[in-house]
């Protein structure tokens, strides 16, 4: 879980030029964070490639805040 | 050549396929598996919407090879009319239209090929076979149709569409949606459905 968050955060911090304060397990991505749609299935694709993890594409639609992202990553 | 369109009913496929044959069209992916149109989607070769990498990687693709794709940027049908009435006669008094909503998608796919978009305004007298109005209920009027195609809205920053920066990429694809929602916008207050 705590690695999960670290690994995400640091993806967003770095390549989402998101400032690292911002990003809490609450946060919202598309209100809170500026990720539009296109970001998150780059975001995902980017998760896939780190994480070695088959993430459904599809399973995006249900994701609303940073925790959403992931609860997704380690359901797989 | 990316061809883009309002959404207010079900058959707008139809309509614009009429006007615009050896089309190619972004469909809801659970089309495809619709007992009724499967073998039809297959044999069109139509591009489902549910896996948005494939469909942004092939859709992209298909343009850069020089096919004409429609998309509906709204992702769905348009929000539907809503109509007011006078309390007292039920006269009907206006019709108000909602805003329109253009998801990113479309406007990714424009940016990722550089492709021109082609606009037909869907212009519609009525609710029927919109959003939320049940099919087999009989249409309350006389069903009419206008479409307004062209002129090309070209991409508002060309260069940007090569860029390699989130942030720059993000921009890019909310100017593109500016431009195409500010042209729908302008030509849907007009004038109606005519004669």
């Amino acid at each position: 879980m705590a690695d999960t968050l670290q690994q995400l955060s640091q993806l967003l911090a770095d390549e989402f030029e998101i400032e690292p304060d911002t990003i809490t397990l609450d946060a919202h991505l598309f209100e809170d964070l500026d990720i539009d749609s296109i970001d998150a299935i780059d975001m995902l694709s980017r998760l896939r490639e780190l994480t070695g993890k088959e993430l459904p594409a599809d399973e995006l639609k249900s994701v609303r805040t940073v925790g959403d992202v992931v609860a997704l990553v380690e359901a797989h | 050549m990316l061809v883009i369109a309002n959404h207010p009913s079900l058959i707008d496929v139809l309509l614009i396929s009429a006007a615009l044959p050896d089309m190619c069209c972004v469909l809801k992916g659970n089309l495809h598996y619709n007992p009724l149109f499967t073998l039809l989607i297959r044999h069109l070769d139509y591009l489902p919407n549910s896996d948005p990498e494939k469909m942004l990687a092939e859709g992209c693709a298909r343009l850069q090879a020089g096919e004409r794709l429609l998309i509906f940027p709204e992702g769905t049908r348009s929000k539907p009319l809503r109509s007011t009435h006078l309390e007292a006669s039920h006269l009907e008094v206006s019709r108000a239209r909602p805003p329109l909503a253009f998801r990113f998608g479309a406007a990714e796919l424009a940016r990722r090929s550089g492709a021109n978009a082609l606009p037909v305004v869907i212009h519609y007298n009525d609710e029927y076979l919109s959003k939320g109005y049940p099919w087999y209920r009989l249409p309350p009027n006389i069903m009419r149709f206008r479409l307004e195609i062209g002129p090309i809205i070209e991409l508002p920053n060309p260069q940007l569409t090569q860029t390699s920066s989130r942030a720059e990429r993000k921009a890019s694809r909310r100017a593109i949606n500016q431009r195409w929602i500010a042209h729908f916008e302008e030509r849907l207050s007009g004038s109606g459905v005519g004669n």
